[in-house]
């Protein structure tokens, strides 16, 4: 090939695309290559029944940092949000809980249930709203070393603690239980009904192998603090055409900047020379050199498989054998032939248009975590629906729908071995139709069309290792610092123009563009294309 | 009226230091207990004719050295033995597996972290949600510490503790019943369990410090710390239970009793659960409510029962063994804990067992032994309240479990007393049934018990505390008290 790039990407998902785009308006020549048919990775959108147009992973926006958006001029290249308003939570006993955009009318729902609660929301939103000032500072910027003597990092970390110093002992207090407590307890602070306590607890375990009652799953609260639709924090919204529609703004971004996209091109491995890496091999055979390469796929599938163990020290590779993936999630996509009707708010109405969540209690969710902690995907799953066809009529023909479910638990080491998903994955789409079915009575009759995604498929699919919805868990000792290890968290890798760009670096999964602009934008400062 | 400098409420470990360092710091001390004998949570009783139980918490092998040398306490006859005594598993089909017979990487890394985990314990706590009120030279210093330990061991060593015994275990072991023998130890009394993000602090904390126990075990270190309060001229009175704190203005300015009397001092200290002084003993409205709410938010739930065992000899697997759990993999651990998210207690639930007879003299009759064991996972607000039925259903329960592992064992039971946390609670005046003061969990080690007390100085001027509910927690490391008591006389 003569061909000479300055950078390749490996990986089309949104944060490869993100770093192209950057890269590209950089001035870079760049390549991004796609094993897929299509582009987007985990926020892509399909049409896998005829007329329906599904977001067959990721499914809701929330992240996306509003800087890249302004940067990469994204709405120019086709992004559009639409927000969603409701939050509804349907119970088994025929009641149900809706929670809206509009806090007085939440506030009326939830004092339903208790007074106290609907009183403490207002309250609870403020200090959330609060903690979100301190976490953006850290998610907008690399994630200091604490290890390190430089007088730069020193100087980061003593930023942070400046940036701590106008805050109050009780805020302090609350980012500290943030960081720590479960989320269950976390929000015990402010409320007492399970029935508004379980479907807020569930933000806290998404993609991740915990239960809402393990520690350190609080702080995920903060996300749905900090979606930024409009300078609004709280807000989640449906990509126009599914989440494909985000990834695609962004390769249009990346190619009005001249970068160059190719899909179907899977990656055999990384060229490396010397302990550099060069370049490389495409698994039809073809070489293509470039001056750094940037990999937006996993540690596993970069270093074990594109790299290979004999180019990395033992110490490192050791530490990416430790580093935790276990997906616990998959995803269901239905196409229905009519509006899915709830037993407790029949037909149509606002509260189909949001995120609708099958979380009746905490027991309920830790019964499903139990569940997965031996090996069995739930009985009876957490759900997280979405139908945005109601929001969105160009995904689906008329009076029709798709249904887009997130379930957890679904490990993907079951008992019988993660080769065997495949013979469990009926049965798994089984437990989770009848789940909904005790809330939507007709939902059996309506299904046209029905994807299970187990995480061996979210695996050999989409290339997340074990089915990581997030490229490795968000744990507190996989983050920051330590994503994807220790010393390796700056986006560079022990192999010499390697860069890492994906969900699996600093500040980690979920739509938001932070690592693919972070490493594409520490690859610029250090010069070196 | 006598009038003291101090008041020290709570005659346990914690207390007992407290009072002591008080004493020799030349202060006016009385050390008031609502039991009738001291020791606290070390306390022992007769609970079958002839034969007593070593307390609570029995293992003693948590105590800082720095304690011991400080009050002189060998002068009262509290020495360490030589050796340490692991905690072994009990396997039905392998025997009796020692996970420290042989040492792995793991210990070894253990060991180089130790002196900075001992340091954490023994250095007064800094205000770690307020560093800048830290003195700059005390701040680079901590962080010299962590750094002289290497860039990879300091990288380890911030990265284990908010994990998951589990994770933590599995990337150095693969045998189940080691696992299990090391996780459960530092489990004991938790809400935790091994899958669990931050139980592997628990164990770091436990591993680093833990050194040889007591000879003669809880009786002979409560008789020394006894003997040394009174040589520091502390008055020790038993049997005398606070009902409130007496307040001056917007001062603690003493105790008073639920005999009605009022002890007037300069300050006061107090080594019993925080939520107790802070939300029961203080006049409503005293706390503005966000303190408030941090007591409201401090955990205590109980999750442990204890079944004491009087035994007419000792069990052939017992011989010799002094500290065992039953637990053979970390799942076993696991599902045990899934038990007490629903208010039940596990129907296979795992032991800590502490042959207690064996080192300490005294508890049982010649030829007799006294086993203590540590049930996990055991909820103190179980579905349907601890009555008789659900109190002899865990009795069966556990013997059933104990007879798996200790063939032969229940038939040279001749007593026993079970302790359920409702007991716990009672006996020892632990709100929650919870036995180290307050969960041991991430969000209440580093600042414990709230941002406002965690120097042992409370909110309420004249109002300290120094037991197990602050810096560094529950177990007996004697080192709330000892801190406390350095705060106070710097008062």
């Amino acid at each position: 090939m003569s061909t000479r790039y300055d950078a390749i990407v490996i990986g089309g998902g949104h944060n490869g695309l993100t770093a192209a785009a950057y890269l590209a308006r950089a001035g870079r020549k760049v390549l991004v290559l796609e094993r897929r048919h299509v582009l987007g990775g985990a926020a892509v959108s399909e049409e896998l029944h005829p007329g329906f147009t599904f977001s067959v992973c990721s499914y809701v926006v929330s992240l996306l940092r509003p800087h890249i958006i302004r940067e990469l001029e994204l709405a120019r290249h086709g992004l559009e949000i639409i927000p969603l308003d409701c939050s509804f939570l349907p119970l088994p006993d025929g009641d149900s809980l809706a929670r809206w955009g509009d806090p007085e009318r939440t506030r009326r729902e939830v004092a339903r249930f208790s007074r106290r609660d609907s009183e403490r929301l207002h309250e609870f939103g403020l200090a959330m709203t609060q903690l979100c000032r301190f976490a953006k500072r850290i998610i907008d910027s690399p994630a200091p070393d604490p290890a390190s003597l430089d007088p730069r990092e020193l100087m980061k970390l003593l930023r942070l603690g400046q940036a701590m110093r106008g805050d109050s002992t009780d805020l302090r207090w609350l980012n500290y239980k943030l960081l720590t407590m479960s989320a269950a307890d976390f929000l015990g602070l402010w409320f007492e009904s399970d029935v508004l306590k379980a479907p807020m607890s569930v933000s806290g375990i998404i993609g991740t192998f915990l239960g809402v009652r393990s520690p350190g799953t609080a702080y995920v609260l903060l996300h749905h603090y900090m979606g930024e639709i409009d300078g609004a924090y709280r807000a989640w919204g449906f990509s126009k055409g599914g989440t494909g529609g985000v990834s695609l703004a962004i390769a249009n971004a990346a190619l009005a900047h001249g970068a160059e996209i190719r899909e179907e091109a899977p990656v055999a491995r990384v060229l490396v020379h010397g302990g550099k890496a060069t370049g490389v091999v495409l698994e039809n055979g073809d070489e293509i050199h470039a001056g750094a390469v940037l990999s937006s796929v996993d540690p596993n599938l970069t270093f074990m498989k594109l790299v290979g163990e004999e180019h990395l020290e033992d110490e490192f590779v050791g530490n990416i054998r430790n580093y935790k993936l276990r997906g616990s999630s998959g995803k269901v996509n239905l196409a229905l032939d009519r509006l899915p009707e709830f037993a407790c708010r029949p037909g149509d109405g606002p509260h189909l248009y949001g995120d609708i969540a099958i979380a009746p209690g905490i027991d309920y969710l830790e019964r499903a975590y139990d569940d997965a902690k031996y090996g069995d995907f739930s009985s009876r799953p957490y759900i997280n629906v979405v139908v945005p066809s109601l929001v969105d009529p160009s995904v689906a023909p008329p009076g029709k729908h798709v249904m887009s479910c997130f379930v957890q638990y679904a490990p993907f080491d079951i008992k019988e071995g993660p080769q065997r998903w495949p013979e469990r994955r009926e049965a798994f789409g089984d437990a989770v139709v009848d789940t909904l079915a005790e809330y939507i009575p007709g939902l059996r009759e309506s299904i046209l069309y029905r994807q299970v995604l187990t995480p061996w498929d979210l695996q050999e699919e989409f290339g997340l290792t074990e089915g990581n919805i997030f490229q490795g868990e968000l744990s507190h000792e996989q983050l920051l610092f330590q994503r994807p290890t220790a010393g390796w968290a700056r986006y560079r890798t022990p192999v010499d123009g390697l860069w890492s760009c994906g969900s699996a670096t600093h500040p980690g999964g979920g739509i938001m563009g932070s690592p693919g602009e972070l490493a594409a934008k520490t690859l610029l400062a250090s010069r070196s294309v | 009226m006598s009038r003291y400098d101090d008041i020290v409420i709570g005659a346990g470990v914690n207390g007992l230091v407290a009072a002591t360092r008080l004493g020799m710091g030349g202060r006016r001390v009385l050390l008031v207990d609502r039991a009738e004998t001291p020791g606290g949570r070390c306390a022992s009783h007769e609970f079958h004719p002839g034969f007593r139980s070593p307390g609570l918490l029995s293992d003693t092998s948590a105590l800082r050295p720095v304690v011991l040398q400080e009050l002189d306490l060998n002068r009262f006859g509290i020495l360490r033995r030589a050796e340490s005594s692991s905690c072994v598993t009990l396997c039905p089909d392998r025997g009796v597996l020692d996970p420290d017979a042989t040492s792995s990487p793991w210990h070894a890394w253990i060991g180089e972290v130790a002196p900075v985990i001992e340091a954490f314990v023994d250095d007064a706590p800094l205000d770690l949600l307020h560093p800048e009120r830290a003195p700059l030279s005390e701040l680079i210093q901590r962080g010299l510490e962590l750094r002289r330990l290497g860039r990879k061991t300091m990288m380890q060593l911030l990265r284990v503790p908010p994990m998951a015994v589990a994770d933590w275990l599995r990337e150095s072991f693969d045998d189940e019943p080691t696992m299990a023998a090391l996780a459960l130890p530092a489990l004991k009394g938790t809400w935790l369990a091994p899958r669990s993000p931050g139980s592997a602090f628990n164990l770091l904390f436990d591993r680093a410090i833990a050194g040889p126990p007591i000879r003669g075990g809880t009786p002979a270190l409560v008789e020394g710390l006894v003997a040394a309060a009174e040589a520091a001229s502390v008055e020790i009175r038993c049997g005398a239970a606070v009902d409130r704190l007496h307040l001056s203005g917007e001062r603690v300015a003493g105790v008073r009793l639920e005999d009605g009397a009022t002890v007037e001092a300069e300050r006061v200290a107090a080594s019993n659960g925080p939520r107790q002084v802070m939300l029961q003993w203080l006049p409503p409205g005293r706390l503005p409510w966000r303190q408030r709410r941090r007591y409201e938010a401090y955990r205590c739930r109980g999750t442990t029962a204890q079944l004491l065992l009087a035994l007419d000899g000792v069990p052939e697997v017992l011989d010799g063994v002094e500290y065992a759990q039953t637990a053979t993999s970390l799942d076993a651990i696991e599902r045990a804990f899934d038990a007490v998210k629903y208010r039940r207690f596990s129907d296979e639930p795992v032991l800590w067992l502490h042959q207690a007879s064996l080192r300490a003299a005294g508890l049982a009759p010649e030829g007799g032994a006294v086993v203590a064991a540590l049930i996990q996972y055991a909820p103190h607000d179980l579905d349907g309240g601890w009555d008789d039925s659900a109190r002899e259903a865990l009795v069966s329960t556990a013997m059933r479990v104990l007879e798996r592992h200790v063939p032969g064992i229940g038939a040279r039971v001749v007593g026993s007393r079970l302790l359920t946390p409702t007991d716990i609670e009672q006996r020892y005046g632990l709100e929650g049934g919870q036995i180290h003061h307050g969960e041991h969990a991430l969000d209440q080690w580093l600042v414990r018990p709230e941002p406002d007390a965690a120097l042992y100085r409370t909110p309420v001027p004249g109002l300290w505390f120094c037991g197990g509910g602050s810096h560094p927690g529950g177990g007996l490391t004697g080192a709330p008290g000892r801190h406390a008591a350095r705060a106070m006389l710097a008062d």
